[in-house]
């Protein structure tokens, strides 16, 4: 769906460049998520996919096309959910999306049908100025459904949002991929990015450092151990054992028999910690 | 079509963001608030200065006049449509508008048609209403037309250099000076006066004195009109798409 080779950019007066040889590609149906720190070229990345900022150097293959030889029908197959709210405060969120829906050629969903998908069919009539951050995001996701994209890109797209929402935007990306969309990612929520996502690249100071399935890194950069405490809470004892083999281990199985165990934990790393291995950087 | 689509739900959009707006609804009735108060005024203080001070008012009514209602009408409309084009900056909707498949261009097109009509219409009936220090009706219409672009040319600039609602009052302040460099620059001789024509509303104003003052031959004024309005609105259009994608 997506081919990258070697792309750079640079900002206009920039003296170094915002996304560096940066190279991947993202299958049909597939749910990409670019995870990195503010600053990191997350967004430049994705700006530059979705045709707003150039020139650039290197290839860009989307849908089997070189990106700049796609027209203004680019924009009829994607869609686009940005980091911050874009929409016009003054009109109602029907107001909005019936004006949105305008600006495309071919079929379009309803406002209502797009915004029961995020949880905002109640307040069709209500003011968007009247909305709170998170319904303005959800608006912003609800807004990117109006096309039918078969490739979608969210920035950030549980930014402001509670936990029940985040979920139901969870469940959403998910719905889509059922029905065969290509979704790109970009966030710095490691949480959603596990849950979500089936392959992540890390982008570090514009450049891609590590790039796989989030089970796999957690795989390769993880540690296979167990930590169990024991004794008293005032003085507990605790120890280490490998995962591998861990049934034959005599002390382990003697420390499960005979003690009092406090705690009990396999070692599996996050996303997050793996991401701290990777590259040095929290994602703050 | 589906261009047709798009630019009748840019008219109705537009003008439902203006009807709620209290500052925009009631800037555009500053203009016709205007052209009463000088259908009235004009004519009294005509008489008050020819009795009190012995002053002939006369020869300067079009010109006071050509400035409320020619070049405020213009500058009003563009000021109208600036704001609503600012607001879209301000409010980030130009960046989803950027990647849906209509282009920038039937926006800013859409807007420049609104402002130009608005500016000529407005512009014609003000006229009418204020009946005095107006020339023949040939006059009236041609500098209607060739002022309706200083509108187009106002909305860019505010557009373009301010990024918010606060700069955009300061930019107003500033531009509102254009609509005061042809009055200014009339009391200039010619061919010196002619200098002043960089700020578009003049030759539309140069029109309505020269015909208003019963002089003929102001036809040709025409031509340099719409270069000058051309050139600004080349000018400012590559500098708002560059402010857009910002």
């Amino acid at each position: 769906m997506i081919t990258v080779e070697d792309l750079t950019f640079t900002y206009p007066g920039g003296e170094a460049p915002a996304v560096s040889e940066l190279s991947f590609e993202v299958a049909e149906g597939e749910v990409f998520g670019f995870l990195g720190p503010s600053g990191a070229g997350k967004s430049t990345t994705q700006n530059i996919l979705i045709g707003l900022l150039d020139p650039w150097q290197g290839r860009v293959d989307v849908m089997g096309k070189p990106l700049g030889s796609w027209g203004r029908d680019y924009y009829g197959r994607i869609g686009v959910s940005f980091e911050l709210p874009n929409h016009y405060l003054k009109l109602s969120a029907r107001e909005n999306l019936d004006y949105f829906a305008a600006m495309y050629d071919g079929e379009t969903a309803s406002p209502e049908e797009v915004l029961a998908l995020v949880g905002l069919g109640e307040d069709i009539d209500k003011r968007v100025s009247d909305y709170s951050k998170g319904m303005k995001n959800r608006l912003n996701l609800a807004r990117s459904l109006l096309n039918h994209p078969s490739l979608w890109f969210l920035d950030e797209p549980t930014s402001g949002l509670d936990p029940v929402n985040a979920v139901k935007v969870r469940d959403l990306v998910k719905a889509r991929q059922a029905q065969g969309v290509t979704t790109v990612i970009t966030t710095h929520d490691m949480l959603i990015a596990d849950a979500l996502c089936d392959r992540v690249g890390f982008i570090v100071d514009g450049r891609l450092v590590e790039c796989d399935a989030p089970s796999a890194l957690k795989r390769r950069y993880g540690t296979r151990e167990v930590v169990v405490s024991w004794g008293s809470e005032e003085a507990p004892s605790s120890a280490r054992f490998p995962l591998d083999g861990i049934g034959a281990q005599a002390e382990f199985q003697r420390i499960l028999q005979s003690e009092t165990i406090l705690s009990l934990h396999s070692q599996e790393t996050t996303l997050e910690d793996v991401f701290v291995q990777v590259t040095g950087r929290t994602l703050r | 079509m589906p261009a047709a689509r798009a630019i009748r739900a840019i008219l109705t959009h537009d003008g439902l963001r203006l009807l709620r707006d209290q500052f925009l609804l009631g800037a555009s009735l500053y203009v016709a608030g205007c052209a009463i108060a000088l259908r009235w005024l004009v004519p009294w203080l005509e008489a008050e200065l020819l009795r009190e001070n012995g002053f002939e008012l006369a020869p300067y009514v079009p010109l006071g006049v050509s400035y409320f209602v020619l070049i405020n009408a213009s500058v009003i409309t563009g000021m109208l449509g600036g704001f609503l084009l600012l607001e879209t900056r301000e409010e980030r909707a130009m960046q989803a508008l950027l990647v849906t498949p209509t282009p920038l261009s039937v926006h800013l097109g859409t807007l420049a048609a609104v402002v130009v009509t608005a500016g000529f219409g407005i512009t014609v009936v003000l006229s009418a209403l204020v009946g005095v220090g107006i020339p023949g009706w040939d006059a009236v219409l041609l500098s209607s037309l060739l002022g309706a672009p200083t509108g187009f040319v106002m909305a860019l600039i505010l557009a373009t250099a301010a990024s918010n609602k606060v700069e955009a009052f300061a930019v107003m302040k500033l531009t509102s000076i254009i609509g005061l460099v042809p009055v200014a620059g009339s009391f200039l001789p010619e061919p010196l006066q002619y200098a002043v024509g960089i700020a578009p509303p003049y030759w539309a104003c140069k029109i309505w004195w020269m015909a208003a003052a019963g002089e003929s031959g102001w036809g040709w004024l025409v031509v340099p009109g719409l270069l000058v309005s051309a050139g600004w609105i080349a000018f400012l259009l590559p500098r708002f798409e560059r402010a857009a994608r910002r």
